[in-house]
């Protein structure tokens, strides 16, 4: 079977058989999703990209020890929200869970920044973190209910709960936008 | 925001692209670790070589050492002195002699009597005599 074809979950473990083409059909299945998360929770283009590449190079060596609990992009998401953490506190000393909610002076509006992605971030800015998590994860990355719920590590029911909470605040209608109740 | 501007907005937003150099930076990374992985590979075949080949010289100059010891032992063998084997002797555990208590005199039965003999020995049946008359003369070819 050719890698572009084969389940996230064969290509971890092609990888884990040694299969270097495996990584990289990882990194190509994976990368524009990690870049624009990275995107979102960081604030410059190049520091996303710095960011997907650690995530990468984390998951070099992390993916060998991977044991098929989770989905592999679930693994790959929460590396990506620890490693935006870490850019985070090393650029201002505060991770973005601690992020205030009004944010005008922020410096990251000087660097080269991807549009939408900024008005994502501007867009759930006003969220708590596990409702601004569930609405890019539900909304934009248009995972299904499980697959958000095993990113977060936390149950559908939860999940379920923080997208009605988040669209009340954001007063806007979940089924509007194509998402089950 | 409407949901019409959040739909626009999600279709903006998938349209972002990780940067074309991203996968090229990634492989040159992994490729290098690879190559760091590798790397002690030739220190560790070196350092076994070398704790193969001490292990052996040890083992020789350990069997030379043994065979020296032999050969010395052997030339160096020779008649025990009288010193030497007085010293062994000494060192045997003396055996007490038994004191006259611990003697005792056994009674032994009585042997039971001899059988007498009822008849002697028959006589020889023919005395010396007759005997004599057994051996054939000479023939006297002079009285003949």
């Amino acid at each position: 079977m050719p890698l572009e074809d084969a389940t996230d979950a064969d290509l971890v473990r092609e990888f884990k058989a040694g299969n270097a083409a495996a990584f990289d059909a990882i990194v190509l299945r994976f990368q524009d999703r990690i870049y624009r998360l990275a995107s979102i929770w960081l604030y410059d283009r190049q520091n996303a990209g710095d960011a997907a590449q650690e995530v990468f190079l984390r998951a070099y060596k992390g993916l060998r020890r991977f044991r098929f609990r989770a989905a592999p992009f679930s693994w790959l998401y929460r590396c990506t929200r620890n490693v935006c953490n870490e850019f985070n506190r090393q650029r201002r000393g505060d991770a973005l869970d601690d992020e205030p909610a009004d944010d005008g002076n922020r410096p990251h509006q000087a660097h080269e920044d991807d549009s939408a992605a900024r008005q994502v971030r501007e867009l759930v800015q006003v969220l708590p973190g596990r409702q601004r998590e569930v609405v890019v994860l539900r909304i934009f990355e248009e995972l299904s209910v499980a697959e958000t719920a095993a990113a977060m590590g936390c149950r559908e029911g939860t999940v379920k709960a923080l997208l009605h909470k988040a669209t009340q605040r954001l007063k806007i209608s979940a089924s509007n936008l194509g998402l089950e109740p | 925001m409407k949901e019409s501007d959040i739909e626009k907005l999600r279709k903006d937003y998938r349209a972002i692209e990780a940067p074309p150099a991203l996968a090229t930076r990634i492989r040159a990374h992994t490729a290098e670790q690879q190559n760091r992985r590798r790397g002690w590979l030739p220190a560790a075949v070196g350092a076994a070589f070398a704790v193969t080949a001490a292990f052996f010289l040890f083992t020789n100059l350990q069997q030379d050492e043994r065979l020296t010891d032999t050969l010395v032992a052997e030339n160096s063998t020779s008649k025990p002195s009288m010193a030497s084997l007085a010293r062994v002797m000494q060192k045997r555990p003396t055996v007490s002699a038994p004191s006259m208590s611990q003697v005792r005199v056994r009674t032994l039965p009585a042997p039971p009597p001899k059988p007498v003999p009822q008849s002697k020995k028959p006589p020889a049946t023919k005395s010396y005599f007759e005997i004599e008359d057994l051996i054939p003369k000479e023939k006297d070819h002079a009285h003949s």
